[in-house]
């Protein structure tokens, strides 16, 4: 059995997945609606939200305030500080030739 | 607006005023570290970054920011905010899917350098060293390229009445003034007048080849032959090029010079100097350039009627003044009512080429969300600063700061550049729509001059404070990752110091050596060697920092596997269009029928990728490198516990270790 995570890697994995999963969001919202509203027949008229042609401003504009908004709240809310320690004096010893340990205490180590 | 610019010494003094300012910077970084550990207080800056620098410094603009950027929105309008928006998330997966683990694995392992912390954290000196090699062959080259930049601003910066272009591609030949006045002063074999005055009709015509500048200096004296004159004229446009080697050799001694007495800090320092002379930049061409053009949306309005309705919607298509090559049914004439400088409005011709490349088609701009985003996570010199952050408090704060800071860049520039179409509608060379707005805008203002001196040096400052980044990068993975790893393990600290120096002035030197005469396509070698960054270092980081039951052969793999899948797909690019040229030959149909016709998407340039199955070369290196680096962990041998435990658990290792 591994031990369990220390609290700085189980909180650092929760925040990636969460940042990738705000990614991917932020990547589907933003590609479809661009391509749903704004590429389309140009013969068709322009049509404007504060100055920006509407699927800027719904495609990019928005959702580029809501992640500067999740960005203000993982800073501020979400992200937990972690004590990262004393700096190593040198680095650690460096072993070419580790032995393979046996399977038991490999599956340890998923 | 449509003036030439001439931004007399404006620019030139501004030029100067930051490398003031930089040495200044380098000489404080020197008294902060010079009471610390060597290695780690020039390297490193002793761990102690601030949020301000973490953020404004860490994944931000490069002098592409200025430079390329604002072309690309003035030539194809508003697809290129699109094309852009992976920034809204850069900030977030920057600092948050490596940082932390990063910052801790670092201080864990004693890690100063990117290879040293792959190499402590598998225990295996393959993968440092595989990190190493990985990181000087893209760094070197991307490294080189900047070089050229910064040489090409301090150029284009001197006084003269020749326009000012923001662009790292620079022609190899131009005929400018200076090489008229060479061709007047020579005596054999002499040049007849008729000649000569033909040819004052084609200054600045440039080329990139010896032919091509005769060709175009033919086109525009059709009534005189030039062939008979050839090599003089080819001799005296590429003679005039003392600017840039003055240029190159004073930008290299600066930046070596305060990167080398301040080391990382002044390098870190610059940086965020320059991030902030940027946004003041830029806020001011908005708040200029905008109302001038009438609002956001009249300033659209006005593009659209003097290009096409394209250029307001997806996928985009370039706009410019039409070539030899563009079909009748694409050029266009335009004529559209616009306010002149002194209130009255008068109808503006303009003729205009619509290219048939769709710029951004879905999957383009799925690609380029991952390459923004990817590019800033595995870029190694972005890696070093994130390890050199002071705490997590640091981390989390320089989240909102670049959130913020990102926000006053990407979208003001593109709202400047719509703006700056509305206002100069035909420019033959998009890149010079920054200094013309620049120009144009300021000089009626009290302090004008300034101002553009200002705004215009911005990105030589960006050039600067990125060279100074990967300079000392592939300093330290010479010095810290070759020699002390390979050559002078137990070497002392002032034998450290001087090889370290020695390292950067001959890095320094052989800059300078390879951009005397550049490699053409420099450009596409940057694209080239970040997308393939991205690729080697994100899956192999990834491994690293969150699944212990990686391997050194899986992440060695994952490195390899991605770095040669975007080779491999960039090499297929070459060979596709070498296909397409001239006369058929049987290898380049059976190259055609395996590879397929140009695909007509994304920038025309010569050196793009072959872009399989419709999206960049990215994607699949990230998937392989994934796959692989996946697969490889899984058959062979697990890592021992122990050492996993130390890289993973809370417990501090033992100082005694080793």
């Amino acid at each position: 059995m591994s031990s369990p995570p220390s609290t700085l890697v189980a909180s650092a994995r929760r925040e990636a997945l969460l940042c990738g999963l705000i990614f991917v969001c932020a990547i589907t919202y933003t590609i479809s609606t661009c391509v749903r509203m704004g590429y389309r027949d140009p013969s068709a008229p322009l049509e404007f939200v504060m100055g920006f042609p509407d699927w800027i401003f719904y495609g990019v504009i928005c959702p580029w305030a809501v992640c500067t908004v999740i960005a203000a709240l993982f800073s501020f809310v979400i992200m937990q500080d972690h004590d990262l320690g004393e700096a190593a004096e040198v680095p650690l010893p460096t072993e070419d030739a580790i032995l393979p340990i046996d399977d038991a205490d490999g599956e340890a180590a998923r | 607006m449509n003036e030439a610019v001439s931004t007399g010494y404006s620019v030139i003094g501004a030029l100067a005023a930051f490398i003031a300012a930089s040495a200044y910077l380098g000489y404080l970084a020197e008294k902060r570290i010079e009471k610390s550990e060597f290695l780690q207080g020039y390297f490193l800056g002793n761990r102690g970054l601030g949020a301000w620098a973490l953020a404004l410094t860490a994944t931000v603009q490069s002098g592409g920011t200025f430079m390329g950027f604002p072309s690309l929105v003035y030539a194809h309008g508003w697809i290129v905010l699109v094309w852009i928006s992976g920034y809204m998330v850069v900030p977030l997966s920057g600092f948050t899917i490596l940082a932390k683990r990063f910052a801790f694995l670092s201080r864990r392992t004693g890690a100063i350098t990117v290879p040293d912390l792959f190499r402590e954290r598998f225990a295996h000196s393959g993968v440092g060293l595989a990190a190493s090699l990985m990181i000087l062959f893209f760094m070197t080259v991307m490294m080189v390229a900047q070089f050229k930049a910064g040489a090409t601003i301090m150029k284009l910066a001197w006084p003269s009445s020749e326009p000012m272009r923001l662009t790292e591609e620079q022609a190899d030949f131009e005929f400018n003034k200076d090489a008229l006045r060479k061709l007047k002063d020579q005596k054999e074999p002499k040049i007849p007048a008729e000649v000569l005055t033909g040819l004052e009709t084609a200054l600045g015509t440039t080329a990139s080849t010896k032919r091509e500048l005769l060709d175009s200096l033919q086109k525009a004296v059709p009534a005189t032959p030039l062939k008979p004159y050839a090599a003089s004229i080819q001799s005296a446009s590429r003679g005039s090029d003392w600017k840039y080697l003055v240029g190159l050799v004073v930008f290299t001694v600066v930046v070596v010079g305060y990167t080398l007495v301040g080391g990382f800090l002044a390098g870190v320092w610059t940086d965020l100097f320059q991030s902030i002379m940027m946004v003041i930049g830029v806020m001011i061409l908005l708040f200029l350039a905008v109302p001038r053009a009438g609002g956001l949306e009249q300033a659209t309005r006005t593009a659209v009627a003097f290009t096409g309705p394209e250029y307001a919607l997806g996928p985009g298509h370039q706009f410019r003044p039409p070539g030899e090559k563009d079909k009748p049914e694409n050029v266009f004439d335009r004529t559209v009512p616009v306010k002149s400088a002194s209130g009255e409005t008068v109808d503006e011709t303009v003729r205009i080429a619509r290219s048939e490349r769709a710029y951004l088609p879905i999957g383009m701009a799925v690609s380029f969300f991952f390459v923004w985003v990817f590019s800033g996570v595995g870029s190694p010199a972005g890696m070093v600063r994130v390890m050199a952050s002071e705490n997590t408090e640091v981390i989390r704060k320089s989240i909102f700061m670049l959130s913020i800071y990102n926000c006053l860049i990407y979208i003001p520039l593109v709202c400047i550049c719509i703006a700056g179409r509305a206002l100069i509608p035909a420019l033959e060379k998009t890149d010079e729509i920054i200094p013309r707005l620049a120009v144009g805008l300021t000089q009626h203002l009290p302090g004008g001059s300034l101002l553009t001196g200002l705004v215009l040096a911005a990105p030589f400052g960006a050039v600067m404070a990125t060279v100074s980044c990967y300079l000392l990068v592939i300093a330290s993975g010479l010095v810290k990752d070759i020699y002390l790893r390979f050559l002078r393990p137990r070497a002392a600290e002032s034998e450290i110091r001087y090889v370290t120096y020695t390292a950067m002035i001959g890095v320094g030197i052989l800059a300078i050596v390879a951009n005397i005469d550049p490699p053409k396509f420099l450009q596409a070698l940057v694209v080239f060697s970040g997308t393939g960054g991205a690729c080697t270092f994100v899956v192999p980081a990834i491994m690293a920092c969150y699944w212990r039951r990686a391997t050194a052969l899986g992440t060695i793999s994952a490195m390899l596997s991605g770095g040669l899948t975007v080779s491999t797909l960039y090499a297929l690019g070459t060979v596709q269009r070498l296909a397409m040229k001239g006369p058929p030959e049987s290898w380049k149909e059976t190259a055609i029928s395996i590879l397929g016709p140009d695909r007509m998407i994304g920038l025309d340039d010569p050196t793009a990728p072959y872009f399989l199955c419709g999206v960049d070369p990215i994607l699949w290196g990230l998937g392989v490198s994934l796959v692989v680096g996946l697969v490889v962990s899984v058959v062979t041998s697990p890592p021992p516990r122990e050492h996993v435990e130390r890289m993973f658990g809370d417990a501090l290792p033992s100082t005694s270790v080793g």
